[in-house]
């Protein structure tokens, strides 16, 4: 049975000709898991609102959705709050309330549940999602994967049949995020309630879909199984095939196109079929570059009577390279950040920054922006660091990743989607002539596209003898661009190498494809690197 | 320690609190307000320790002094006189008066201060929720915006610093200009979340009519009991205040109207009124003790 029905949907924003969705049809079945999937801006976020209804955008649509065969514009307000539970992207602002326990109640109160039942439900869910050992905490103390854990438990204990997710772990480190997953997996095999999930990274999500849903320019392009879905995304070269899991993009650049291949098991053994001609890794010049920051024997702690977040940390960054900085929730990566910039002091041991023009981007760069339009801004920024006009104007072109600004020239720099203000972000930065560049997760919420061009900017710092350094947990992203990755573990460097040295020892905390081919070249970490010593060279 | 005076039901704690101020403001009686200052100092040092304790006895101390200072100079009324300051007297009973109204104002604090502490947001919400469902969630969202928004701040102040965007160098005009340039970016970043704040809160049902609360305290024996005693103070203290048992005045003279066994028992009464919470706090630690001898 159909539960959502959507038929010649189109909507436009207002004061926009063009059509955000572009008279989409299709059907959701009652009990399956839905992969929504296209690049950003695509419409799938408009559509996933839509279907939310109470939430809906503001603007001209026509086509209808139903829900259980209703209109939903017909259905009231109690049906759609109830029935169709919505998660959205940001962890923080997500939250009305500051107990863990009043939040969950939230919905539970307004739609005037007896206490004593408030309470039955709350406690249950607690429970069904681990989240009990927390339940009587502030949720500012919690972490981005528990708060974001804790926005889908309030929205399951009001008992939803349908439950949409707008790329619900964007804003998780890994671990939280494959966590957040298996529960939605849970909820769907367990209780039987319908998913619809929008996800950049597909790795854990594809292969647990019963459908997936492709999405361009607000049109469905592909509404098929997984494997179909696969397979014409790769056939017709489409640009999130690059999204695709390891798996199946490593055997389909492997083995060509006899089959697509889904499941990690079945890819190893394909794998370790393989002789791969040994070659040598590419020899990397050892850098001798001139040190950017140098840290000796560092301790910090917040609190006098507190505990140490940096222990003993030595760390020496030099001009021209990109170091990744990895490792756990609170083992003291923006900590570490903090201090190179400045900001925090250590009680021991020592910062050197020769050359001192520091600079930090944050997760989220809108904090970076002062004026109301782009140009106004790009403006302030070069008279403050002594830039012409002239100046400003040769940066903007020397590169084709800062060719969207002109686009948006005019727009309010808050209204920009996430990867055109990394853009500005970056042109900002860029404007200070720095010599070290700090990056905090960088590559949250960027689909594959988004990232591969942050890739080619990073490599381009290289030339201009800037030293950057990234916060990541984006594995595969580090081993792609990185000089060095260096591990922090309770306020310590474990280790600091070269991606394939690091990676090549570690047997769980390594990418996704250097798991598949781990038995055959233990030192291979990228998708390129394998090709490459299987000469395939793409 | 912990504060096992919150334990009971906020029903109880709430009346509890209201006596006790009620008690203080009307009975207008050093001899009341002095025992309920150190038996609020001793729950604060059981409570919140004695470091806290102490600064709060020091923080009092000063505010009775100065009180009685300006109350001095400003007072002359009372028969007297201490010493001359341009032939206008400073009068004793003007110097014990403004002692008086400083204690007392530093009394109210420290109890509304514990009161505060032992009655939480969690409780009051849970008390007038159904009655004021809004202003109640108001409460809570702006207890936890707060460290939302201090966060925030410091990470916008240390990427804008970077880019030389600097609120703690350069001139005077430029350090306000900067700060107010970070407070702008820090309103309009704070604004774009609340838009998904009010979004999530929609989804929820917020605008949904016939809302309920949640309730999360039984009301037992214990609380029975503990109500009882409080109407029976109550009682106690009515009665006393009709017949005038603890009148008291500062001028023209301090007279102290003969001290009867009436007034003593009085006084004794409000010693134990005053010391409940501590009474409870102690007992509830020791009774954890035996059973946890048992284990």
């Amino acid at each position: 049975m159909e539960i959502i029905t959507v038929k010649n949907l189109s909507f436009s924003y207002n004061g926009s000709a063009q059509n955000v969705l572009d008279n989409i049809s299709f059907g959701i079945e009652k009990g399956s898991f839905n992969l929504v999937i296209g690049r950003s801006g695509c419409g799938k976020s408009t559509l996933l609102k839509c279907i939310k209804q109470i939430t809906a955008p503001h603007g001209t649509r026509s086509g209808y959705i139903l829900y259980n065969s209703k209109d939903v514009t017909q259905t009231d307000e109690r049906t759609l709050v109830t029935d169709i539970g919505y998660v959205s992207q940001s962890p923080d602002a997500q939250i009305v309330t500051d107990l863990v326990s009043s939040e969950l109640a939230f919905g539970l109160e307004n739609t005037g549940l007896d206490a004593r039942e408030i309470r039955s439900r709350t406690a249950e869910i607690s429970y069904y999602f681990g989240i009990a050992s927390w339940y009587n905490k502030e949720i500012s103390v919690l972490s981005g994967g528990q708060k974001q854990l804790l926005n889908l438990a309030a929205v399951i204990a009001m008992r939803p049949e349908v439950l949409v997710l707008d790329e619900p772990t964007a804003q998780l480190d890994p671990v939280a995020r494959e966590n957040f997953i298996d529960t939605v997996r849970k909820l769907n095999k367990d209780l039987g309630m319908t998913v619809i999930i929008c996800e950049h990274n597909l790795e854990n999500v594809y292969s647990a879909a019963d459908r997936v849903i492709l999405m361009d320019q607000g049109k469905i392009i592909c509404n098929d199984t997984p494997q179909a879905a696969a397979n014409y995304m790769l056939k017709n070269d489409v640009t999130m095939k690059a999204s695709l899991p390891s798996c199946t993009q490593l055997c389909h650049a492997l083995f060509g196109d006899r089959e697509i291949i889904m499941s990690n098991a079945l890819a190893k053994e394909m794998i370790s079929k393989l002789r791969p001609e040994i070659l040598k890794p590419r020899q990397k010049e050892k850098i001798k570059a001139q040190k950017a920051f140098e840290i000796k024997k560092g301790y910090f702690r917040y609190l006098r009577n507190g505990r140490d977040i940096l222990k003993n940390i030595s760390l020496t960054g030099f001009r021209g390279e990109i170091l990744a900085l990895t490792g756990a929730n609170a083992s003291g990566k923006t900590t570490l950040l903090s201090v190179l910039c400045g900001s925090l002091r250590l009680y021991s041991g020592k910062v050197s920054v020769p050359d001192g023009r520091v600079v930090f981007m944050p997760q989220n760069p809108a904090g970076m922006f002062l004026k109301s339009s782009v140009r106004e801004d790009i403006a302030y920024t070069a008279r403050l660091h002594n830039k012409s006009k002239d100046d400003t104007y040769k940066l903007l072109e020397s590169s084709d990743f800062y060719k969207d600004i002109f686009l948006s020239i005019d727009k309010n720099p808050m209204d920009l989607s996430g990867g055109e203000m990394q853009r500005l972000a970056f042109f900002k930065i860029m404007l200070t002539d720095p010599t070290i560049i700090l990056m905090d997760e960088p590559t949250k919420g960027l689909d594959a596209k988004a990232k591969t061009a942050l890739a080619d900017i990073l490599t381009g710092l290289r030339k201009k003898n800037i030293c950057t350094v990234l916060v990541t947990h984006d594995l595969e992203f580090a081993a792609q661009c990185c000089d060095r990755c260096a591990m922090l573990f309770d306020g310590q460097i474990i280790s600091c190498e070269e991606p394939s040295r690091f990676f090549c020892d570690n047997y769980y905390y390594t990418t996704q494809v250097n798991k598949l081919v781990k038995n055959i070249m233990p030192d291979a970490v990228t998708l390129r690197e394998v090709m490459r010593r299987c000469r395939k060279e793409e | 320690m912990r504060n096992h005076f919150s334990d009971f039901h906020p029903s109880c704690i709430l009346i509890y609190f209201l006596t006790l101020i009620t008690v203080t403001v009307v009975f207008d009686h050093p001899a009341v307000t002095v025992t309920g200052f150190f038996c609020a100092l001793i729950f604060s040092a059981y409570v919140s320790g004695v470091k806290t304790a102490v600064k709060q006895f020091l923080t009092s101390i000063s505010m009775t002094a100065i009180f009685a200072l300006v109350s001095s100079l400003l007072s002359h009324r009372g028969d007297t006189p201490v010493l001359y300051i341009n032939d206008r007297p400073v009068t004793l009973e003007s110097i014990l008066y403004g002692m008086y109204a400083g204690l007392l104002i530093a009394v109210m604090i420290l109890w509304f201060g514990i009161w505060h502490k032992t009655l939480g947001n969690d409780k009051f919400i849970f008390l007038f929720g159904r009655k004021f469902p809004q202003s109640s969630l108001l409460i809570r969202m702006v207890t936890g915006f707060i460290p939302y928004f201090k966060k925030k701040l410091s990470e916008i102040t240390m990427v804008q610093r970077t880019l030389g965007v600097c609120a703690s160098d350069g001139t005077l005009k430029e350090r306000l200009k900067n700060s107010a340039s970070v407070m702008s970016v820090l309103v309009s970043v704070t604004l774009e979340d609340t838009m998904e704040t009010a979004d999530s809160m929609t989804a929820r049902g917020y605008s949904l009519k016939n809302k309920s609360t949640r309730g999360f305290y039984t009301f037992r024996t214990c609380d029975f009991a503990m109500l009882l005693i409080t109407a029976a103070f109550l009682v106690y203290y009515i009665v006393m205040y009709t017949q005038h048992t603890a009148d008291f005045s500062f001028y023209p003279v301090i007279e102290i109207y003969a001290i009867s066994y009436r007034q003593i028992t009085l006084f004794g009464l409000s010693a134990v009124f005053y010391s409940i919470p501590i009474a409870i706090c102690v007992l509830e630690d020791i009774h954890w003790r035996l059973l946890q001898s048992k284990i």
